[in-house]
């Protein structure tokens, strides 16, 4: 997962602390799922917000995902990375995940604009940010899917493919057009 | 006829990895209106940022779902589910027999009573309670019947009063009204 906590340690360890931790879990230490919770949390949090586009929605969908996780840690059988096992759970949760579309919230960011920047660049950029944001919700299920992952999350077309259950070939083939796609709803204007 | 690049090997151009592809995108117009494509709408999704929530909402992600997980239950483990399958089943096997034999003059026991809740967890919360301003005027009434020492305001004593006080204190104020007192 792209988080940058989890970035600073080098992959195999940090599979290895998954691993770790969800051996832990099985033998009945809770904190360990709370390390893991801490550490991907960022992560399914954007993934699900880039599916509802909004705050509430994205935190219901953020919390499934860890529920049916530590529901279903008897199953992980370690074939695969443990946050390959997370991201596939998240992803089917916001495919199945019924969006009360609640509208975007105009969130208050998080401290005063840069003055040197200007507030109407920062409002500029947020509404283009927001229109991108809606225009990805549109999007076709696998194309959406794709183009998150490898995009914001900055997974190689194999773990996306992995993921998906699908094939690399037909990772690309998707992103070439969920790229397309969203260039095509933008130039219409049908963002949102 | 004309092979153009397909679209996954496009994907490839794009991340610069497909030098002979490139070779032909460079030298035909329909590939290239096709890669442009693409990369505009890459460009124009790299932008796009989440809004970052507030920094405490991470630990109350985190305590929301250590919430839950104690509130839905301990996961079970499958292996030591499968083993426990095999007594349930049997126990439930026996349960089944002993209910069809059982005679059908069995005593049922009734459901437990109805529980009631008390008048006063209806009332809304303090800031949208008109009646208050009637209490506030009852004050007296109810502090006779509830002696101060017991409870610090109106509202306590009226909140920590049983069914059957509750009841004694409407009756009593009934009384009163009756009376031609004014509230």
């Amino acid at each position: 997962m792209a988080d940058e906590s989890a970035a600073e340690l080098a992959p195999s360890r940090r599979h290895e602390d998954d691993r770790d931790a969800v051996a832990a879990c099985r033998g009945g230490q809770r904190e360990a799922f709370d390390r893991l919770v801490e550490k991907y949390q960022r992560d399914v949090y954007r993934l699900c917000y880039r599916y509802v586009n909004n705050h509430q929605d994205a935190n219901d969908m953020a919390q499934e995902v860890f529920l049916k996780a530590y529901r279903a840690l008897d199953r992980f059988r370690g074939d695969s990375t443990f946050s390959t096992w997370l991201y596939r759970i998240a992803v089917n949760t916001c495919l199945n995940f019924r969006a009360s579309r609640r509208p975007e919230s105009g969130e208050l960011p998080e401290g005063l604009p840069d003055r040197a920047q200007g507030a109407l660049e920062r409002l500029e950029r947020d509404e283009r940010s927001r229109q991108v944001r809606e225009a990805v919700t549109r999007l076709p299920d696998k194309q959406r899917a794709t183009l998150i992952l490898k995009i914001y999350h900055d997974l190689t077309h194999e773990e996306v493919a992995r993921i998906l259950g699908s094939s690399v070939g037909t990772v690309k083939a998707n992103l070439f057009h969920a790229l397309g796609n969203l260039r095509k709803m933008l130039a219409a204007g049908t963002g949102g | 006829m004309v092979s153009h690049v397909s679209d996954e090997r496009l994907i490839d151009v794009m991340e610069g990895s497909a030098a002979a592809d490139r070779a032909h995108v460079d030298a035909c117009a329909q590939c290239r209106a096709r890669l442009a494509e693409a990369e505009a709408g890459l460009a124009l999704a790299a932008g796009a940022e989440v809004p970052e929530p507030a920094p405490l909402y991470w630990e109350s992600l985190r305590r929301q779902v250590g919430r839950r997980i104690d509130e839905q239950g301990a996961r079970r483990p499958v292996f030591r589910r499968r083993l426990a399958l095999g007594p349930v089943l049997a126990a439930a096997a026996v349960l089944a027999g002993i209910v069809t034999l059982l005679p059908r003059a069995v005593h049922h026991p009734a459901p437990p009573p109805e529980r009631h809740l008390p008048a006063w967890s209806a009332l809304p919360p303090a800031d949208e309670d008109e009646g208050l301003d009637v209490l506030r005027a009852v004050a007296p009434v109810v502090a006779e019947a509830a002696p101060a020492s017991v409870c610090a305001g109106v509202a306590e004593c009226v909140a920590d009063l049983s069914d059957e006080e509750s009841q004694l204190l409407a009756e009593r104020l009934r009384e009163e009204i009756g009376q031609g007192k004014e509230l």
